[in-house]
């Protein structure tokens, strides 16, 4: 199963929360990408919408709960391989929204590089940025995990 | 189901047997490269290589082709690919 180890300061959990918990907040009704239906019916579209929400939602939920678990960041966690999945879908879809709620001012190299100078950003982008490169590294970690693990089952 | 859901389905399905349809993958500025092969290799059940020239290839050219079919499983892997948030789409086979 997949195993990671996550060291980060405690005083920034609930920041990065926060932000993670307004984000998913959103997905009660709205998707974290933009969707290209494959017809033009209406039902089917909805349909289709609906079946990805309850998803992204699963995967926001359990997100937030690996995170308000009192040992994280501070001790190894064991993954079961669907939870690091969905970890790893809900680490993409709330950096998606980060990126195109919060972070519109920044341009995607400056995104990509992950190591922007935080003294140098306005003061309205610190916390979103912050979350929005944990996210990165959080995802990073996990998939490594699983990757792991399909290279072991081959 | 209704009749015009019903004729539907059958030039839907009359259709996808004699056009295969494809599944797009288009980049984004968010996901991680490492994190796209990993989705192919689940996903589509892909080798490491051949997701990894899947993922460069959306990375470089803006886009992949990543299966081709008949339409009703197209739609699924499209779906798979949203659920994963990768940006995907059915076309028909040009």
């Amino acid at each position: 199963m997949p195993n990671i180890f996550f060291k980060i300061d405690p005083s920034l959990l609930p920041i990065l929360i926060e932000y993670i918990y307004f984000v998913s907040c959103q997905f009660e009704e709205n998707l974290a990408i933009d969707i290209q239906f494959p017809d033009n019916d209406p039902e089917l579209s909805e349909s289709w919408k609906q079946s990805l929400l309850a998803d992204l939602q699963y995967d926001s939920q359990n997100l937030l709960s690996l995170m308000s678990d009192e040992s994280f960041g501070q001790t190894p966690v064991t993954l079961e391989i669907s939870f690091a999945e969905a970890i790893s879908r809900a680490c993409s879809a709330i950096r998606h929204k980060l990126r195109y709620d919060f972070l519109k001012k920044i341009n995607d190299n400056d995104l990509e590089s992950g190591d922007m100078d935080l003294t140098k950003l306005p003061n309205d982008l610190i916390k979103p940025y912050t979350c929005f490169v944990f996210l990165a590294s959080l995802q990073e970690a996990v998939v490594e995990s699983i990757e792991a693990e399909l290279d072991f089952s081959k | 189901m209704s009749r015009q859901t019903s004729t539907k389905k059958k030039s839907t399905s009359k259709t996808s047997i004699e056009t295969p349809w494809q599944v797009v993958v288009l980049n984004d500025s968010v996901n991680l490269m490492s994190y796209v092969t990993m989705v192919f290799q689940k996903t589509l059940g892909f080798d490491k290589t051949r997701a990894t020239k899947h993922m460069l290839e959306v990375h470089e050219k803006g886009r992949s082709v990543v299966w081709s079919g008949q339409r009703e499983h197209a739609e699924l892997y499209a779906q798979t690919l949203q659920q994963w948030q990768l940006n995907s789409f059915i076309q028909k086979n040009a």
